[in-house]
């Protein structure tokens, strides 16, 4: 391939980003869902600076318990006197971190699996399929809780029981488009040149799954949120680090619904539903744009 | 591709739907509860574990607290917890204390209406004293038992080792030997059709559901005016206040104070804060031996230094916890007994307690040698790091909240904590094993303190494998096993309230456990259901964990005529926004989904 060639590519492929970028413009909600998102990102990345943690030290907070929101706590206090505005805040680090993460891992082990099982053919396939078949049944929350029962507690424990229970549904779309992709001439053309395996697929099929895979990365950074919510609302997380599933795991136990403290019960779940819808609006725009078989041609 | 925007559409369809029959769920239990009537049982809501209904070995309080309803011991306890006639109505001592005699009536009778015989005292007795298997309950209370015997089948003639305080006739609950001869006593469950002397027996038992007892009409003093009483299992407490508040139970303890301030003026509702006999204390595993003296469990070797232990007493404030936690809704923990048994409350003259103050604690780590390390946590040259495993129970909502202030001042002293709150069960199998380093426990205690001192002794360690005795730490002082002795001894009640204080204080002066506060039991019942609940004590008691089977036993349906049948129960307030969200949220999902199954169709 001549250097010109790959110029071509490049500013083929820059074009074609343009165009992508333009397209989802066109998405009103995927806008809105972006730019929330991104203010979201900013606070939580900010968080240590607008709520230091020692403001959110039971021993040092001067507030009563369940306060309701004020001047002083804008979304009023926890049963400890710890203002649910600065949990909510280091709160999202952990939804945000945990979501993000684990959705890294769910990707490159979907993207390798799917990729495997479309590619190759035989005894291979049958066994990748079968894994993939296995993870797809398995009810993701029934493995994420034993895995984080049986593992070390802490944050990456939960990455990890989340991460690798949430890949099988990636790794079939992937598969899907790795048989498409295979089928094409230039691929063929490709293999009669002598490319291997790992050439197709690290030249060839990778850069055409991708942009599925970016779609499919922002739906599963929603569901792996909501996931991480759950298990810390199971008291499966990490009772150090504030999340908002433990937040609301805390309003529950001491009977924060009951007593009507509303700003402790609907704060941390107004958030998640923000943030879930988020990455939903962008996600589903991103697909629109991106997967071929939805795509006008 | 048509086919797959389908399904999807369908799912958020679905979710729309799951949403609204949610929301129509809720208002569905909350339609208006029918006032009681005679033949309804009262329904407790429980939300505590059962470990089994086998008076031998259950140890949970929830399994103990039901107990007390099905099986009478020899004596029991009054209103005011004093000695009461139980399946015996008369007993004498003997001079020196040493020979007790039981006198029991005729007209006592089991349930399934054969009569009660010195023969099923003897051979409760005789089991536990002969089998170390049933002796997870009640063994240190017959460790000082020498014979027992049925001189006729109206008396039981005891002779004890040396002469003891506590009436040897309390808490133990006698079973009925016709029934318990044919099983395997360590085994049996005793969870159905049981054969009992109180006033209630259970007829079935599904786990982690419900327990059902019915009145049992050959109880001694009299049928039960209810027809029976029926615990409920909830998940945890906000629920048992929803179902209170709906109807659903008449009964419910163990709220929280936000709960317990949100029933304030509920209607049909009464509050009730009584008085407390239970302590929630933090203990310490100072390296866990078991019956042998071999050392069991994994806990950290730092702690077998009285030094870190005592550092560590200094690093809790009990005011604070007391204040911002149960928001004043106790007593400040001193020594074991609840501030409830006045007689045994409080230090022995010459000890007290430590008090808070972390530069103290501070002070004594550094200068036994425990140096803080880069990371802050403190060390000794050639020690492991200061960093201690904390437990506590998911149930619990205020040991979560404890930990949270704990890790802070332990901080401040240089220790570190890894907190973990798991299920009653993971606490008990593990404390008792000696698998922690803290732990969060607390027990309720008897008008007598004898079981809680004996429970600490040496002979009450367990078996290797956790069988055997229930011991509180694992931990055993030669000194404390002679204070025991002293106030076991002492028949001068005087006398005794001092030894009984001096003992508690060695306990209290080992650094295991520290209590931290004496809980006043939220409780709230139904009062267009049902009146007249027995307290103990008599003056500002509770209703339930009692020590006795007064608060049910005593209560009577509420005539169905003066009770009002217009139920408010209505839904709290936040479940119409919480439920409108999730309506438009799925709506919301159904929307994009649809517009996406369009614009898929139209591109296609």
């Amino acid at each position: 391939m001549t250097t010109s060639g790959q110029a071509a590519i490049r500013a083929r492929r820059r074009a074609r980003f343009a165009e992508v970028v333009r397209e989802i413009a066109s998405h009103p909600s995927a806008v809105i869902g972006a730019a929330l998102l991104l203010v979201i990102i900013v606070l939580a990345l900010l968080a240590p600076v607008l709520m230091p943690m020692d403001r959110l030290d039971v021993t040092q907070v001067t507030a009563r318990g369940n306060e309701s929101p004020s001047g002083g706590h804008w979304l009023g206090t926890d049963p400890s006197g710890r203002d649910v505005l600065g949990l909510l805040l280091w709160g999202s680090r952990a939804s945000l971190l945990v979501g993000f993460s684990a959705t890294a891992i769910a990707m490159v082990i979907g993207t390798t699996f799917g990729m495997a099982a479309g590619h190759f053919t035989g005894l291979t396939r049958a066994v990748v399929l079968r894994i993939i078949d296995f993870f797809l049944v398995v009810p993701s929350l029934v493995l994420a809780i034993v895995l984080s029962t049986v593992l070390s507690r802490g944050l990456s424990t939960i990455v990890i029981a989340i991460g690798v229970t949430s890949w099988a549904q990636t790794a079939r779309v992937v598969r899907a488009q790795t048989l498409t992709i295979e089928t094409r001439p230039y691929i063929e053309r490709s293999r009669a040149l002598g490319a291997g395996d790992r050439h197709i697929i690290g030249k060839h099929v990778l850069p055409a799954v991708m942009p599925l895979v970016m779609a499919n990365t922002t739906l599963t950074v929603g569901s792996a949120i909501i996931l991480e919510s759950t298990l810390a609302f199971l008291g499966l997380g990490d009772p150090t680090t504030f999340s908002w599933g433990s937040m609301l795991k805390t309003a529950l136990d001491t009977g924060a619904a009951t007593a009507g403290y509303w700003w402790f019960v609907l704060a941390p779940g107004v958030a998640i539903v923000i943030v879930v819808l988020c990455f939903t609006l962008v996600g589903r725009a991103l697909e629109a744009v991106l997967n071929p078989t939805l795509r006008a041609r | 591709m048509i086919t797959t925007s389908r399904p999807r559409l369908l799912r958020a369809l679905t979710g729309v739907a799951a949403a609204a029959l949610l929301t129509l769920a809720g208002l569905a239990v909350t339609t208006p509860a029918h006032a009681a009537d005679g033949s309804k049982p009262i329904k407790v809501a429980m939300f505590n574990d059962i470990d089994t209904f086998n008076p031998f070995t259950a140890v949970l309080l929830q399994s103990t607290g039901i107990n007390r309803y099905q099986y009478e011991a020899l004596v029991g306890y009054g209103r005011n917890s004093e000695p009461d006639a139980g399946i015996a109505d008369t007993w004498d001592t003997s001079d020196d204390g040493i020979t007790w005699t039981f006198h029991i009536p005729k007209d006592r009778k089991w349930s399934d209406d054969t009569p009660i015989t010195a023969d099923d005292v003897v051979y409760t007795y005789t089991s536990i004293m002969k089998t170390s298997a049933l002796q997870a309950a009640n063994g240190g209370l017959v460790t000082n038992i020498a014979d027992v015997k049925a001189t006729d089948p109206q008396t039981v003639v005891m002779t004890l080792k040396s002469a003891q305080a506590p009436n040897p006739g309390q808490e133990i609950p006698i079973v009925p030997k016709h029934v318990w001869e044919k099983q395997d006593p360590a085994k049996f469950a005793a969870d159905k059709d049981v054969v009992g002397s109180g006033p209630f027996t259970i007829t079935t038992y599904k786990t982690g559901q419900s327990v059902e007892l019915k009145a049992n009409p050959h109880f001694w003093r009299g049928e039960p005016k209810v027809s029976g009483v029926t615990y409920v299992a909830y998940k945890n407490s906000d629920a048992a206040v929803q179902g209170l508040k709906s109807g659903e139970v008449d009964i419910a303890d163990g709220l929280t104070p936000a709960q317990y301030d949100s029933l304030k003026g509920a209607k049909n509702i009464t509050r009730h804060a009584g008085i407390g006999r239970r302590y929630q204390a933090l203990a310490i595993n100072p390296g866990a031996i078991d019956i042998d003296g071999k050392p069991m469990g994994d806990g950290n070797p730092a702690l077998k230094d009285p030094v870190v232990r005592k550092a560590i007493f200094m690093a809790v404030d009990k005011k604070t916890l007391l204040d911002r936690v149960l928001q004043g809704l106790g007593d400040e923990g001193q020594t074991e007994v609840p501030k409830s048994y006045e007689n045994y409350f409080g230090f022995a003259e010459g000890h007290e307690a430590v008090p808070f103050d972390l530069d103290a604690a501070n002070k004594l780590l550094e200068d036994a040698g425990y140096k803080k390390g880069p990371d802050g946590i403190r060390k000794k040259a050639d020690g492991k790091p200061l960093k201690f495993r904390l437990m506590g129970r998911n149930t619990e909502p205020a040991h979560a909240q404890m930990a949270d202030f704990l890790t802070s001042w332990f901080k401040d002293i240089g220790i570190g904590l890894d907190v973990s709150m798991v299920t009653p069960d993971k606490v008990n199998e593990d404390s008792t094993l000696g698998k922690y380093d803290l732990y969060f426990t607390g027990w309720s205690l008897g008008p007598d303190p004898d079981n809680q001192l004996a429970m600490n002794t040496c002979a009450s360690r367990p078996n290797a494998d956790g069988s055997g005795n229930t011991s509180e730490n694992n931990w055993c002082s030669p000194e404390f096993d002679a204070a025991f002795k002293a106030q076991h001894a002492e028949l001068d009640e005087g006398k005794r309230q001092e030894l009984v204080k001096k003992a508690f204080s060695i306990l209290y002066e080992a650094y295991v456990s520290d209590p931290i506060w004496y809980i006043k039991p939220l409780e709230a019942y139904r009062s267009d259901h049902f009146t007249g609940f027995g307290l103990q004590p008599e003056k500002g008691g509770v209703i339930l964990n009692q020590n006795g089977y007064w608060g049910l036993y005593e209560a009577k349906p509420v005539s169905s005529d003066s009770a009002s049948s217009d139920d408010d129960g209505g839904l709290p307030g936040w479940v119409i926004p919480v439920g409108a969200i999730v309506v438009l949220a799925a709506a919301g999902g159904a929307i994009v989904a649809s517009r996406r199954r369009s614009t898929g169709e139209d591109r296609e």
